[in-house]
């Protein structure tokens, strides 16, 4: 059954991966729109938002390091509506290093 | 009897691999709802077993739409669980709070996650 299992997994993964990595994408696009507009608050919810939401999906298909890394970004935003510059920069880059492994377990 | 079990979350790739969990490992009938709206809509139809209610979603949130569901006809005593994103700690005490079975975390293991449910409903899991 496990193995059954986590075949249907996989395959469902290959499925609803693409719409993942659009998230990443669009998740990685606001950091840095948050870096240029810092009062961009509509990005900034985003971050939040889609960092939230990608730390509860990714881990559930057994993406564990881009769902970790999507759970740290979450953790490292959380409960700030006004980012200073060193925030906004850490996010940015972890925000590019989970799209970077959401595009690798994609491919 | 097959429990009839709703799930709701704004996510449509966590509700298929909620169902997946559910109907392969324990055999049981699983329903999806994208929305609070949706949620209600089923639960009025034919009430569920149990719901797996996402706690974070977009115009009613998973709180929200728990006391929708106990102000329908026969909800006071619906049993719910809900699943959260969130870390342990003060957020998960207060879903407690409010009366539920129990709270799941999200990530969840697909393969465990019937087990757990069964668990804190108390149910025998049959495989």
């Amino acid at each position: 059954m496990n193995e059954e299992l986590a075949a249907a997994i996989a395959a469902l993964w290959r499925e609803v991966a693409p719409e993942q990595l659009a998230t990443a994408r669009e998740l990685s696009a606001a950091a840095v729109r948050v870096q240029e507009v810092p009062a961009d608050a509509v990005a900034w919810g985003q971050v939040r938002a889609l960092a939230h939401r990608l730390a509860g999906t990714l881990g559930s298909f057994g993406q564990v390091e881009a769902g970790q890394l999507a759970a740290d970004l979450e953790d490292l935003v959380a409960g700030t509506t006004a980012p200073d510059a060193a925030l906004r920069d850490r996010a940015e880059r972890l925000a590019t290093t989970l799209r970077t492994a959401v595009e690798t377990a994609v491919a | 009897m097959t429990p009839y079990v709703l799930v709701v979350d704004d996510d449509p790739a966590i509700r298929m691999v909620v169902r997946l969990g559910l109907e392969r490992v324990a055999g049981w009938e699983v329903v999806e709802a994208s929305s609070s709206d949706a949620a209600v809509d089923v639960v009025s139809r034919r009430r569920p077993d149990v719901v797996l209610l996402d706690v974070m979603m977009p115009e009613q949130d998973g709180p929200a739409t728990l006391a929708r569901l106990r102000a329908l006809d026969g909800g006071a005593d619906l049993r719910v669980v809900f699943l959260t994103a969130s870390g342990p700690g003060g957020e998960t005490q207060r879903l407690h709070d409010l009366g539920v079975a129990g709270v799941i975390r999200k990530p969840f293991d697909p393969m465990s996650l019937a087990a757990e449910v069964a668990t804190m409903l108390g149910w025998e899991l049959r495989t």
